[in-house]
């Protein structure tokens, strides 16, 4: 069956491990009519506000972590994220995709009228293995106050025509909140070369 | 006292205060440091009224100093996990730079009478070779030791004994360490599983000079679908509902690594440990989170 997964669909490929989601804490709120509610995970990524003037991924002088500090939680503590802030985290699981089946993120609608955005590049490829990485954002006036283990997304996932084949873009097998590789972009490097022009 | 002598102290004394002022404003620092730099603090405070009648020697100092240097260095994740999870009921920090594990309080205390009460300290001190993976487990279960040591001589081998598997493994040393292992009564393994293992498992393959009481019941049944999982590429960290033991992963780690590196492919060790470390987080997250989950259900 080609299209949007139903619940039972998305069931019947856990259980054949198809789709592997790793840990699973509770299925039974996770699971929605054709989506899988995902949890927020335990370690934060945060630009490093006033410490580099700005960031150009073609042409930076500076290593890509220069921009960033990480921040690891344990359960039950808190991670404040402010209005205006943008931080990124990554889902508590690890999926494992099946060769046919890609996946959308979207945030839940509970966390998005609160003002929480958690994804602005939500597309996860087929094959794809790892945790996936959420753009968070708190576009609302207030401070809000997040615990890892929040169910604050969900995947929805898709079906393709045909097999596609093995992932291996610059995010396979992240396990952590992972910062930008845009800099590993080869046309980049001559989309900022001005020599000669 | 000669001049010289109190000059040198005084200098010391100095620097002692500089370096804690830098930490304490140094946002960077790791929250576990941050209980021992205030009692630092208390400490250094509670001493600026009597250093001049307190006999104080040049080395009392050193010490002091040598546990703010070694604080400024970067905390190591995987030393730290284990000794949290594993380790006696204190706070036990991994630092380098001193020579042998000590009772900060006891230490402080011993010298200085007035030094304030704060938390329970344990300093273990960690080499510059040690590997900050859950992988390095020789060194995990040497820290482990070293802090176990401090609450007596009986318990100085709890931290060898709770990783044997994963050692054995690491060291090919299996009767020895099974020996040893089995002298543990501290595991919290099920009854029912345990004597399952031990008369299925263990004791067919023992040598015939192991005595009955010496078997050691290994979490087999756990290690070897933690390992298959690994070799799917999948992090072990739930089985059901239920979080999988970090000492099972960390053992089916190693196993990995074995079979990997028999075959030549150590370029795969990368994969293995990222998702050992995974494994081991998340199944502490599950553990943590089924345990809360029941407690809920019951108050209502």
């Amino acid at each position: 069956m080609k299209g949007v997964c139903s619940a039972r669909e998305i069931v019947e490929m856990l259980e054949s491990g198809d789709l592997v989601v790793t840990p699973l804490l509770d299925i039974k709120r996770q699971l929605g009519r054709a989506s899988l509610d995902v949890r927020l995970g335990l370690e934060f990524v945060l630009f490093r506000r006033g410490y580099i003037p700005s960031l150009n991924a073609g042409r930076s002088r500076h290593p890509i972590a220069d921009y960033y500090d990480r921040a690891r939680l344990e359960y039950g503590d808190v991670f404040v994220l402010h209005p205006g802030q943008f931080a990124l985290s990554s889902t508590l699981e690890f999926f494992k995709l099946p060769s046919d089946v890609m996946a959308y993120v979207i945030g839940r609608s509970s966390w998005g009228r609160l003002g929480l955005v958690i994804a602005t590049a939500t597309f996860v490829d087929p094959n794809f293995r790892g945790s996936i990485t959420l753009e968070l954002v708190n576009e609302g006036e207030v401070p809000l106050v997040l615990y890892p283990g929040t169910r604050v997304a969900q995947l929805v996932f898709h079906r393709l025509n045909e097999p596609a084949p093995p992932y291996e873009g610059k995010y396979a097998l992240d396990t952590r909140a992972t910062a930008s590789k845009a800099h590993r972009d080869e046309e980049l490097s001559w989309l900022s070369d001005k020599e000669g022009y | 006292m000669e001049r010289g002598q109190k000059f040198q102290k005084d200098l010391l004394w100095f620097h002692i205060k500089a370096r804690l002022k830098n930490l304490l404003e140094e946002r960077n620092v790791p929250k576990s440091y941050r209980g021992l730099l205030q009692e630092i603090e208390e400490g250094i405070e509670a001493t600026e009224g009597c250093l001049e009648s307190a006999r104080l020697t040049s080395d009392d100092l050193l010490v002091l100093d040598l546990v703010l240097k070694a604080l400024e260095e970067p905390l190591m994740y995987w030393p730290s996990r284990l000794l949290r999870l594993y380790g006696p009921p204190a706070n036990c920090l991994a630092l380098p730079y001193i020579e042998s594990p000590f009772s900060f309080h006891e230490r402080m205390a011993s010298v200085w009478p007035w030094w304030p009460r704060g938390s329970k300290h344990l300093l273990i001190p960690i080499e510059p070779t040690v590997h900050d993976s859950p992988l390095d487990v020789t060194s995990l279960a040497h820290l482990l030791d070293l802090a176990w040591s401090l609450e007596g001589e009986d318990r100085a081998r709890k931290g060898s004994l709770l990783l044997a598997p994963a050692l054995a493994i690491k060291e090919e040393d299996w009767p020895w360490i099974s020996y040893a292992w089995a002298s543990s009564s501290t595991l919290p393994w099920d009854e029912g599983v345990k004597s399952w293992i031990e008369s299925n498992l263990v004791r067919p393959s023992l040598p015939p000079w192991f005595e009955d009481e010496d078997i050691a019941p290994w979490p087999w049944e756990q290690i070897c679908w933690a390992s298959s999982q690994l070799l799917s590429g999948l992090p072990p960290c739930q089985r059901g509902e239920s979080s999988v033991e970090i000492v099972s992963i960390l053992a089916a780690g190693l196993l990995v690594c074995a079979y990997l590196s028999s075959g030549g492919r150590i370029g795969q060790f990368e994969e293995t440990e990222k998702l050992v470390a995974f494994a081991c987080d998340a199944s502490i997250f599950v553990a943590t989170y089924n345990r809360r989950k029941d407690e809920h259900e019951r108050r209502l």
